[in-house]
């Protein structure tokens, strides 16, 4: 056995101790320095009108999330079921760092972080519409699941059918509509939308427009395919939700 | 372990090459792995110290890159090489063929071992995404041994 055989163990345990705590031992530094490489390319955003523009553009997308939630009449079945509405919430704007590449990809980072008031569960939504949900926060910056990300569930309804759902994507990255009552089949063009029903995401936010529509798994439901709203190869710019409980 | 600097420059490049090509090949559909064929060669004609050393920091420089988890890579590269090793150790094949047996299987195992172990929670991406694994580790070895087959023609013809 050569030297360098004798030092396999050594190096197969410091791989599993970088897998273990590597995450956070990094994270102080490289939300640091993720910071400082936007500081290079990206004004100051405090003293910037563009930033107060983009804001407000961000801002009305969202009022204009709320008047799509009163088109869909649910309003007189939350009344039946009870349900109230959630505080108002704040929104900031973040820009994408980088993402995680690689055949184990998808994750995104954004350039704020507990410092900006983020919280892990905040949701994030781009112009198109809803992006995902914040998973790791750091001082500098968060990490941002996407809803293309297996792991990920959203609690859904289709715009006009009215038919509910959880939307969730496989391991190749298509996105689809799980437990959907035959009773109400949606048609293709169809768009999804968040629903309050998750207790997770605020509703009314696009998720995509039902592509294809199958019968489910068990032959009781109907499962759907949906195309994201949102083109994650191109996201830049997105909108994060705070909880008004996190707000400054 | 001794480096040369031709052989450190040649893995720097190829890991750079990785992890662009990650980046844009990677998002489209997949990106061949070059760098485990690369430590592979490296081990069994340069350096044994290829294997696990620079298995190990190429593969942390490249989960810093690609954004994983630190040690995912360095921990799946070790392991697909070691295992490779371990199961052709057996084999009487020389030359061109041991190299490029040794450099599919430890690619194949590090790579479905990556997957394992870089989803959150762990294995949660295994699923048909295995599959690019496939075409990750052919065609490079493909084109590889098209170009070197190449090469000697040539030169037995001007010979």
């Amino acid at each position: 056995m050569d030297r360098s055989r004798k030092k396999l163990p050594a190096y197969i345990v410091l791989s599993i101790l970088l897998i273990v705590l590597g995450p956070a031992l990094l994270s102080g530094v490289g939300s640091r320095l993720g910071a400082m490489f936007a500081g290079l390319f990206f004004d100051d955003p405090g003293g910037n009108d563009g930033y107060y523009t983009r804001t407000l553009v961000l801002e009305l997308m969202l009022e204009n999330a709320r008047l799509r939630e009163a088109a869909m009449k649910t309003a007189l079945y939350r009344e039946l079921l009870g349900y109230v509405r959630l505080p108002e919430t704040r929104a900031i704007v973040a820009r994408v760092l980088y993402r995680t590449e690689g055949l184990v990809g998808g994750g995104f980072v954004l350039d704020r972080g507990s410092r900006d008031s983020v919280v892990t569960g905040s949701v994030c939504i781009a112009a198109a519409g809803l992006v995902g949900i914040i998973d790791s926060v750091n001082d500098h910056t968060c990490t941002v699941l996407p809803i293309t990300l297996p792991g990920v569930l959203v609690s859904a309804v289709c715009g006009e059918s009215g038919a509910m759902g959880l939307v969730s994507s496989s391991s190749d990255g298509r996105l689809g509509m799980s437990h959907v009552d035959q009773a109400v089949p949606p048609r293709v063009g169809e768009q999804v939308l968040t629903s309050r029903f998750g207790g997770v995401y605020p509703d009314g936010i696009v998720i995509g427009t039902v592509t294809a529509v199958e019968e489910g798994a068990r032959g009781l439901d109907i499962a759907l395919r949906i195309e994201p709203a949102v083109d994650f190869r191109r996201l830049g710019e997105v909108l994060i939700l705070l909880p008004y409980y996190s707000a400054p | 372990m001794r480096i040369s600097f031709r052989d450190g420059a040649a893995v720097a490049l190829v890991l750079i090459v990785q992890f662009l090509m990650e980046a844009t090949l990677g998002r489209l559909l997949f990106a061949p792995n070059l760098l485990v064929p690369m430590l592979v060669y490296l081990g069994m004609n340069r350096d044994s110290g290829w294997d696990i050393q620079g298995a190990f920091f190429t593969g942390v420089c490249l989960d810093l890159l690609t954004h994983q988890p630190p040690g995912t890579s360095s921990l799946s590269m070790i392991l697909g090489i070691l295992a490779a090793r371990s199961v052709l150790s057996t084999t009487t094949a020389a030359g061109a063929v041991s190299f490029y047996s040794h450099a599919a299987l430890a690619s194949v195992v590090s790579d479905i071992l990556f997957i394992l172990l870089a989803s959150r929670p762990p294995g949660l991406f295994f699923g048909q995404r295995v599959l690019y694994v496939f075409p990750r580790i052919l065609l490079p070895l493909l084109i590889l041994a098209v170009v070197q087959t190449a090469i000697v023609h040539a030169r037995s013809r001007s010979a």
